[in-house]
């Protein structure tokens, strides 16, 4: 059973003017099922309409049209039984009047229904410290974590975090990462939304990428960087280039191009290529001082994909 | 670590809201401000009913100040001025700053969210009005002011029943305001038509062709009584010693719409309709 299910979903956003009227497509017809059990990343870059999706999802927004199913129920008749399965960590929300983080974690608690002990949420997110002042004087990376120890309350099926690691240090960013294979590993499924590449790739079992209102495409990290053309670049330093092998390198099944600049040769090739380009210049006459290889950026996958290239 | 026993149904959950709203305005110290204000208010009522009662004592004659006409007369004004400012931002900035994001992320449904709060927000506007006479009652029985307990109930209950009106009414507002600003805007605008006879006066002038007709056609006078402040007053009237309180002058022979049951009727409309007219429309609002 797909845990997030998508069909058809448009969004326009219409102001009405007496003299003008204006619309803005935010999402135009998005099909997208999310598989049980998997940690789903969410790609896209400012405005392509994330937040407006997972506001579809979480019923905070209603589309133009189309259906949206979360857990098997449909979003607009029957949200609360969702809401009592699923953790959210949305984005722009604020304090809930003057209460305090731990508070917070117990309204949740309460809401839920559950016999979570807050100490145990708190201490997940690193929270134990600062759980007894006001919400409103915490940083947004606190407030994350915060929210995040909410989103925990009652071992949810499904998580639904939006821009998790926004305001988020090197460490918490790290916390929210082992959380989520953490929660992923007891069953349950994850979604989150990222416009960083890197926090997608790291636990991501597939993404889906999203560009002007519309999915571009839905895929592994492995099989997108194929599709897009994966193409690593190798950069040997030689105290010389000897004769010949340059040619024997672009010889090589999978190379694609080779490049000699001085005592430098770059080589772009497949990944499976990059170790018989190494070994054809280790057996040369030449002493090989340095070498590096980079694999496909994804920055370059995410300008193809979305359209926004250099 | 979690095993959800049984979920909470619909009434925990309302509960849980109202509850969580009271102690919002608890922390905001909202309630002890509108509980102050109250409290100075039914002690320098009763205060004053003091002192003309020991005027009166001095002279000959057989003069009784009674202490609810004392009190009633300045909360009728009072309530729902409190009631209206106070309640109609309430919602409208819970949505404007993303609290409600939270409180939406969790299992309570947008019914509840708007139940909740008119719950939570009437028991605090009605504690605070109460302690008028809580505070008034001791006061008023010192400097020798007659309290008839009959009346005291009496006035209560038309305290409650005024105070549950308005809330309903800025509860509605706030549920379907784009912003506080708004909010309060329209909160004062509908205390200014409901006080003054603009309700049914601009809508007779209007419909007579822009001029006051010489005698109020029959609709005029039924939407007069329409009025929550007019249907209030009706009410009052049924309570033969706080008939002549209520703001609006209560006809002689009261027409139907004019009983007081009925008028009794019109103010539970102006706190059913309103309430549920807006949750429709906030249950399909984007945040």
């Amino acid at each position: 059973m797909a845990a997030i299910e998508l069909r058809g979903v448009t969004k326009r956003y219409e102001r009405r003017g007496l003299l003008r009227s204006n619309s803005v497509t935010a999402l135009h017809d998005v099909d997208l099922a999310v598989e049980d059990g998997e940690i789903f990343g969410f790609l896209g870059p400012n405005g392509a309409g994330k937040s407006t999706a997972i506001d579809i999802m979480l019923d905070y927004v209603q589309p133009t049209s189309g259906a949206v199913r979360v857990l098997g129920h449909d979003v607009q008749t029957n949200s609360v039984n969702i809401r009592e399965r699923t953790g959210v960590l949305p984005d722009g929300y604020d304090a809930v009047g003057e209460r305090t983080g731990r508070e917070h974690v117990e309204l949740a608690i309460e809401a839920k229904g559950t016999t979570d002990n807050p100490e145990d949420l708190l201490e997940r997110v690193d929270m134990l410290g600062p759980d007894s002042y006001p919400v409103e004087q915490y940083s947004k990376g606190m407030a994350q974590r915060l929210m995040l120890a909410m989103a925990l309350v009652g071992e949810p099926d499904l998580l639904v975090l939006d821009e998790p690691s926004t305001g988020l240090d090197p460490n918490g960013a790290r916390t929210m990462r082992r959380i989520v294979r953490e929660e992923n590993d007891r069953g349950a499924t994850v979604f989150f939304s990222s416009h960083i590449l890197e926090q997608v790739e790291a636990v991501c079992d597939r993404v889906g990428i999203l560009d002007g209102g519309e999915l571009v495409t839905v895929d592994s990290i492995d099989r997108l960087r194929e599709t897009i053309g994966g193409t690593a670049r190798v950069t040997l330093e030689c105290s010389q280039v000897p004769n010949g092998t340059p040619d024997r390198i672009a010889a090589i099944d999978g190379v694609a191009s080779v490049e000699t600049n001085g005592t430098k040769i770059q080589v772009a090739c497949e990944n499976r290529a990059k170790a018989p380009v190494i070994a054809a210049c280790h057996d040369s006459s030449a002493t090989v001082t340095n070498v590096s290889t980079t694999d496909p950026s994804l920055e370059d996958l995410f300008a193809t994909v979305t359209g926004g290239g250099a | 670590m979690s095993q959800p026993g049984s979920l909470p149904g619909f009434a925990e959950r309302l509960l849980l809201f109202a509850r969580e709203d009271i102690q919002d305005s608890v922390r905001e110290r909202q309630a002890h401000v509108l509980i102050a204000i109250f409290a100075l208010v039914g002690g320098g009522l009763a205060y004053a009913g003091g002192q003309t009662a020991q005027r009166w004592a001095n002279r000959e004659g057989e003069f009784v100040v009674e202490l609810m006409p004392q009190l009633l007369g300045p909360l009728l004004f009072l309530v729902p001025l409190v009631a209206l400012g106070v309640v109609a931002p309430t919602l409208v900035e819970k949505r404007s700053t993303g609290a409600l994001t939270v409180l939406l992320s969790l299992p309570f449904s947008r019914w509840v969210v708007v139940l909740g709060t008119l719950i939570g927000r009437t028991a605090v506007i009605t504690t605070a009005a109460l302690t008028t006479f809580a505070v008034a009652i001791p006061i008023a029985a010192l400097f020798g002011v007659s309290i008839d307990p009959t009346r005291v109930a009496a006035g209560v209950f038309a305290v409650v029943v005024l105070t549950v009106t308005f809330t309903a009414i800025a509860v509605s507002i706030s549920t379907v305001s784009q912003t506080t600003t708004r909010a309060s805007f329209t909160a004062i605008f509908v205390y200014f038509v409901f006080m003054s006879q603009l309700w049914s006066i601009v809508p007779i002038y209007v419909l007579s062709g822009f001029q006051m007709p010489e005698t109020t056609p029959a609709w005029g006078d039924v939407l007069s009584a329409l009025n929550p402040m007019a249907a209030f007053s009706n009410l009052l009237a049924a309570i033969p010693e706080l008939a002549d309180i209520g703001i609006h002058t209560t006809a002689e022979n009261p027409a139907v719409y004019e009983q007081p049951a009925v008028a009794l009727l019109i103010l539970l409309g102006w706190i059913v309709l309103p309430i549920v007219a807006s949750y429709l429309r906030f249950r399909t609002t984007d945040l």
